[in-house]
């Protein structure tokens, strides 16, 4: 307990409102540390200075209020407040215009001109060279088993595919490629050093 | 009994509590509003605007609440209202000599008379005064943070009730406005610490 935090509730240590433990934690802090309770009791002086004011006494009675509030009206009750505080109104022209605007967006997201895909007839699965158009708000679920009809569009998320037979020239996680060993089936990624080993010799 | 007929007598029996509660609290109103605005005209302007306020709204008043909580609630917002309309409050001095508005000349301030307590007699009016000024140098949140705990004796929670803020928010006020107080009291009549303050 710093004196910083405790100088900070005197007041509060004064008015009885901190919890048990802490004034309790004050009090003991008070009594060892002069600085502190010097602070406390200039505090405490200004407080006792504070109760002991005067009670002023006013020039003019509650009549003239009384009298002031008999031409008074009372205010207008209050108006009924909508759930969640929020104050309805219908919509504005912007809003509308917004509202058509996503919805449009969502229907016809990524639709074009169909020039490439094979007519409807075709019972094969579409090749995935025809990747269907992926809606990011409705992602097609395995879209090459799909015979649903799909207008063409690049899929500009699409993994690059290459043949299974040659790796890439670069792999993409190097630290997994060992000069010495070439890659690793993924069953063996555990044994591979990812430290060198020094061979301890004799000098 | 007609429908009007009702409305009117349940408007009396409103009307009559609310009287009772004027004549209850007016001293007490009188006296939070003269700490606040220091000077006697703005704190009768103060307080007789909050009774009609409180009169204008009393409908809404909740009688699970003191009235006090509520009117001391109705009455600081005003008075922070009037302290921002104005921008700076004007200070007055107690003792300065001015001029009243239609050429009378030489008339000092007009100051309520204090009530004689036994127990008052420690303080002297240089004291008062002192501490009355050391008030009207805090700021409008400071000086109702100290003035409800100290002078009102309301306890924090019914603070932070009153002005509508954290406990936290009240402790700190109360704490800064305390320190700033004493500051101001201390550089007029460092004596008043003399005896508990060793530095």
């Amino acid at each position: 307990m710093n004196c910083r935090y405790v100088q900070s509730r005197l007041s509060a240590y004064l008015d009885f409102e901190l919890s048990g433990d802490e004034q309790q934690l004050i009090r003991s802090h008070l009594e060892e540390c002069i600085e502190c309770s010097c602070e406390f009791e200039s505090l405490r002086r200004t407080k006792q200075l504070l109760r002991q004011m005067p009670i002023v006494k006013p020039h003019t009675g509650p009549e003239q209020v009384l009298v002031r509030v008999r031409h008074a009206q009372p205010a207008a009750p209050r108006p009924a407040r909508p759930a969640w505080g929020i104050r309805w109104h219908p919509p504005r022209a912007w809003q509308y215009a917004s509202g058509f605007a996503l919805v449009a967006a969502i229907l016809f997201w990524g639709r074009s001109e169909d020039t490439q895909t094979p007519p409807l007839t075709t019972a094969s699965p579409t090749p995935s060279y025809f990747t269907p158009v992926s809606n990011p708000l409705f992602p097609t679920v395995a879209p090459e088993l799909s015979t649903v009809y799909r207008p063409y569009a690049p899929n500009l998320f699409r993994r690059a595919s290459y043949p299974m037979s040659e790796p890439p020239l670069m792999p993409s996680v190097s630290y997994l490629m060992d000069p010495m060993l070439g890659y690793q089936p993924v069953s063996e990624w555990n044994s591979i050093p990812s430290q060198p080993k020094f061979i301890e010799t004799p000098r | 009994m007609t429908h009007t007929a009702v409305a009117q007598s349940m408007d009396d029996r409103l009307q009559r509590e609310f009287d009772e509660l004027v004549y209850r609290h007016y001293q007490q109103a009188y006296n939070l509003a003269y700490r606040l605005t220091g000077n006697a005209v703005d704190a009768e302007d103060l307080v007789q605007e909050a009774f009609l306020r409180a009169y204008r709204f009393f409908e809404r008043y909740d009688r699970s609440m003191p009235f006090m909580n509520w009117f001391s609630r109705i009455l600081t917002n005003l008075y922070i209202d009037e302290y921002r309309r104005r921008g700076r409050l004007r200070t007055v001095s107690i003792d300065e000599v001015y001029s009243g508005e239609d050429g009378e000349e030489g008339t000092t301030m007009d100051l309520p008379d204090t009530a004689p307590n036994p127990l008052e007699l420690a303080l002297s009016n240089e004291y008062i005064h002192a501490i009355h000024e050391g008030l009207q140098y805090l700021s409008p949140e400071f000086r109702i943070a100290v003035v409800l705990a100290d002078l009102e004796g309301h306890s924090y929670e019914e603070i932070a009730e009153i002005t509508k803020t954290s406990i936290g928010t009240v402790r700190s006020r109360i704490h800064r406005g305390r320190k700033q107080l004493r500051d101001q009291i201390k550089k007029r009549h460092p004596n008043l610490f003399e005896r508990g303050d060793l530095k």
